[in-house]
């Protein structure tokens, strides 16, 4: 029999069958997957071997069939002990988890490749997903790679570099005229009336268990340790749930002695629902209909996850930040002239977080602190471009360029 | 009043063994989720509602495109062909 157990509505906690089921019928929650955890084995050694990408998890993924994997060697990323951007900051030991390498260059490439392998396991024909940019290549780079048919949906006002980067995979890009939200629902209502598998709508219960392999790799490459803090962008919310539930499956299977780990969840002023709902001490989310912020990734107004991840905040004792679009400049700046990483806007998101953080005094100069830069750069050059020095441009002359080298 | 389509996910739909389009007569949301529940039972209701009588935050509604939290909630009003969608609010990733 299968490693898998059931799926859990995480809000009623009964339990199904592990189906094409995406929200509970019962009381509209969202499910979670139960693994067979008593069977999991994994030791420290045990792992040493894996292959070097995500599915090195296997055992912990929801995929049943390993012949329905698709892998396009995503995940594994360095986490870089970032010890010129701690300097700056006054943080001894902060780390940088780089998801920028991966293969479509966002951590978006995680849940696709779970999303998509089921999609296979489910006998699909064709997938999708609504997208603010990062998933739509991610989505289509998979439905490539396992030739299935692919339908991206994105809101106007996604960067040009990341629906371009989307295209070349051919898949069919539907611009939606509205946000994000608008383009979300109409993925959503094409999931219900066609045989379509659209990975964060109809998949999302097994699409999200990929994200969970950020908190994995992390707890690994800190060999077998949690962080005593996370900064992680937010946009719905979903993948700091899922770093959370993996972490707490790495405790249960004994590879973590604790899974207690700080949330901050990292927004952009302009569509800050849950730092909103957060600074208030809210329940609820109040959604942004217009959401206007350099970080267009995590523009979502209506954040499917928002409501567990204030949980998560609270529960871990951690905080929610939103910063403005100058100091998401600033935060992609430093990070990339001490570490040589190039962000797009989210990780500005995050850098720009983290420094709120220490000027408010919430993070000590000892906390192990792990920023998630979850996209590159290369992704939003056009709305950096204004923020950036001209090149100096001169003759082919040593003389001219000699005034120009600081000696 | 006015004759509006709903639409209901898949899922719920199936658990209550009614299809997921269905006609309906109502003057504002509010009616529209008493009257579903009057023909197919209070647990309907209790699924759309939360304990203080207001939409359940994990459930979106649309009518005709619009999410019915920017047009007053459950006071939305209806009018004759009016689209009513419901779905889990599910977004992102």
């Amino acid at each position: 029999m299968g490693k898998t157990s059931h799926l859990e509505c995480r809000e009623c906690n009964k339990h199904y069958p592990l189906e094409r089921l995406y929200f509970c019928p019962e009381c509209f929650g969202p499910l979670d997957v139960k693994y067979k955890y008593d069977k999991i084995k994994w030791t420290k050694s045990s792992l040493e071997d894996a292959a070097r990408n995500l599915w090195r998890y296997f055992d912990l993924l929801p995929i049943e069939d390993k012949s329905k994997v698709v892998n396009i060697e995503a995940g594994f990323t360095p986490l870089i002990k970032a010890t010129r951007l701690g300097k700056v900051l006054g943080l001894k030991n902060l780390y940088i988890k780089n998801d920028t390498v991966n293969p479509t260059f966002s951590f978006k490439d995680r849940p696709a490749g779970v999303g998509i392998s089921k999609a296979l396991e489910f006998g699909l024909k064709a997938v999708g997903c609504a997208s603010t940019g990062n998933l739509a290549a991610a989505t289509a780079a998979y439905a490539a790679k396992s030739g299935l048919r692919c339908y991206i949906f994105v809101p106007k006002g996604v960067e040009p570099e990341k629906i371009g980067h989307a295209l070349i995979y051919y898949p069919t890009v539907i611009e939606v005229n509205g946000s994000y939200d608008t383009a979300n629902r109409i993925a959503a209502q094409t999931a219900e009336a066609y045989d379509i598998g659209v990975v964060n709508i109809n998949l999302r219960t097994y699409y999200v268990e990929g994200s969970k392999t950020l908190g994995f790799e992390i707890a690994e490459q800190l060999n077998w340790q949690t962080p005593d803090h996370i900064v992680t962008p937010v946009g719905s919310g979903a993948m700091l749930h899922a770093i959370s539930k993996g972490l707490g499956e790495l405790e249960r299977i004994g590879l973590l002695n604790s899974s207690k780990v700080k949330f901050t969840a990292a927004q952009g002023k302009g569509c800050a629902p849950i730092v909103d709902a957060f600074r208030k001490g809210s329940h609820f989310i109040e959604p942004v209909e217009h959401p206007n912020t350099l970080a267009k990734s995590l523009a979502i107004g209506e954040p499917g996850d928002g409501l567990y991840v204030l949980r998560k905040l609270r529960e871990s004792g951690g905080y929610a930040e939103d910063v403005s679009d100058s100091e998401i400049v600033d935060g992609i700046k430093i990070l990339a002239k001490t570490e040589g990483i190039f962000s797009e806007p989210a990780g500005g998101v995050v850098i720009g977080a983290l420094k709120r953080l220490i000027d408010e005094g919430k993070v000590d100069s000892d906390e192990t602190v792990v920023c998630l830069i979850t996209g590159s750069g290369l992704k939003a050059t056009e709305s950096l471009t204004p923020y950036l020095p001209q090149p100096l441009s001169v003759e082919p002359e040593l003389q001219t360029v000699a005034q120009l080298v600081v000696r | 009043m006015a004759e509006v389509t709903v639409t209901l996910p898949t899922p719920l739909a199936a658990s209550l063994g009614v299809n997921k389009e269905i006609k309906i007569q109502a003057l504002n949301l509010r009616e529209l989720i008493k009257s579903l529940g009057e023909r197919y039972g209070a647990k309907l209701t209790q699924k759309l509602l939360d304990q203080q009588g207001r939409l359940n935050p994990i459930i979106n509604i649309y009518v005709n495109g619009r999410n019915i939290r920017y047009t007053g909630e459950l006071e939305t009003a209806l009018k004759e062909g009016d689209k009513v969608s419901i779905l889990p609010a599910v977004a992102g990733g």
